[in-house]
């Protein structure tokens, strides 16, 4: 067979514990995230119950309920005690054997959850956590920058300069601090290898791994769904979303960029920033460019 | 396959080869689908970049290596005729398309 005639695709391994027909929308970022980080996963997914066996015609990323967590905690623990049991048992384990179990999460639940979720990062069973984030926050950041409605009496702060450097520098990295997980990676489904890498990279390192996975949200996000990849592609060009991974607090760019595309770019192919004034998009660029200038010279540190 | 659920935690011999069963189709998703992608198999190279692109895992591969979407799992997002780099995907209506739904959508 001539080397030319195969693609990358097809290198990919067949098996994928991914259920086809799930109640996800028309073009999903999340079910495609989780999709392509199943080719990399081969023995246990634990799936919080909001994705695939949610009841609700929304997507749990907006509305979940509390009480769902509790079982999340019951499913990874055992997952995790199990997981160890069995591989004491198999002395002679295959290198194929996966060392970790998968804790796929909203991002949602992951920040309102994390007193919660934090006791299972402090048990010695290691697993890797996968969120996947739809940037439900930038729903409320959307609605400050705009007027409010007449028949509201409240008082709303207009968003700043330091609010929007903030949030961009918030939104691209896990909500807590270095010392809990021992590799820490962003990834989009838009660059599918490359999550696959992480993945497997977050598999095979000690201690817990920790992925922050952008999926593009055609419902939330107004677009049409056939545009999930090219969102997500022009995410990552823009710096919005820079992909990046850190292990043992050594940071690494792994998609450099030459030059930063206008943010323009990204915005403009969704509705939802329709509403945002001129004024805060350049104060977004100006952020972007800031955070993504600051990556590139944590990445070229030497200690 | 080892008896037993296939789904269970402890199928330690799960390996990277064995392909789950998929479950049968007892809802399809028709209703959201009002059209559904078309290959031209003269163009067609067999790449599998729509495969991979698919959020819900509804195009296969057939024995003569070429691909056809299933259609209890499709739902017409068109991330498959978008990815198709040689141009041998295209959507054919299947249903009327919503009337709310904005042109461009």
């Amino acid at each position: 067979m001539d080397i030319s005639s195969v693609y990358v695709s097809q290198l990919l391994p067949k098996a994928e514990r991914f259920i086809p027909g799930q109640r996800s929308c028309k073009g999903c970022g999340k079910a495609l995230a989780t999709r392509i980080a199943s080719k990399a996963i081969s023995d246990m997914l634990v799936i919080h119950a909001g994705i695939y066996a949610s009841t609700l015609p929304v997507c749990p990323s907006r509305t979940y309920d509390p009480y769902e967590t509790e079982s999340l905690l019951q499913h990874a623990y055992e997952a995790m005690h199990v997981q160890t049991a069995s591989a004491l048992q198999r002395a002679g384990a295959k290198l194929s054997a996966q060392p970790k179990p998968v804790i796929v999460i909203n991002r949602h639940v992951f920040q309102h959850e994390y007193l919660a979720l934090s006791s299972l990062f402090a048990t010695e069973h290691h697993a890797l956590y996968l969120c996947l984030d739809n940037e439900h926050y930038l729903n409320e950041f959307v609605a400050r920058t705009g007027p409010l409605p007449l028949v509201v009496n409240e008082v709303r702060h207009p968003v700043s300069e330091a609010d929007i450097r903030l949030l961009i520098h918030e939104k691209n990295s896990p909500p807590c601090s270095d010392d809990t997980f021992s590799y820490i990676a962003t990834a989009c489904p838009s660059f599918p290898f490359d999550l696959i890498e992480k993945v497997r990279k977050g598999l095979s390192c000690n201690g817990n791994a920790f992925i922050l996975v952008l999926a593009p949200c055609p419902t939330g996000w107004i677009f049409p769904p056939r545009f999930t990849k090219q969102v997500g592609r022009a995410a990552v060009q823009t710096g919005y979303f820079p992909l990046y991974e850190k292990t043992q607090g050594k940071l690494q760019i792994t998609q450099q960029l030459e030059k930063l595309f206008p943010l323009h770019q990204y915005l403009s192919l969704q509705r939802r920033f329709f509403t945002v004034p001129a004024t805060i998009i350049s104060q977004l660029q100006d952020a972007i460019t800031h955070y993504y200038n600051d990556l590139v010279r944590q990445s070229q540190e030497r200690f | 396959m080892k008896q037993g659920n296939p789904y269970s935690c402890n199928n330690n011999d799960l390996s990277f080869d064995t392909v789950l069963p998929v479950p049968p189709a007892t809802a399809t998703n028709e209703i959201w689908r009002f059209e559904r992608p078309v290959w031209n198999t003269d163009i067609c190279v067999r790449c599998g970049a729509c495969f991979l692109i698919c959020p819900d895992a509804a195009i296969f591969k057939k024995n003569n290596g070429y691909f056809e979407a299933d259609l209890n799992r499709c739902k017409g997002c068109g991330l498959c005729v978008r990815e198709c780099w040689t141009g041998a995907l295209s959507l054919e209506q299947t249903a009327q398309r919503p009337p709310w739904l904005a042109k461009n959508f």
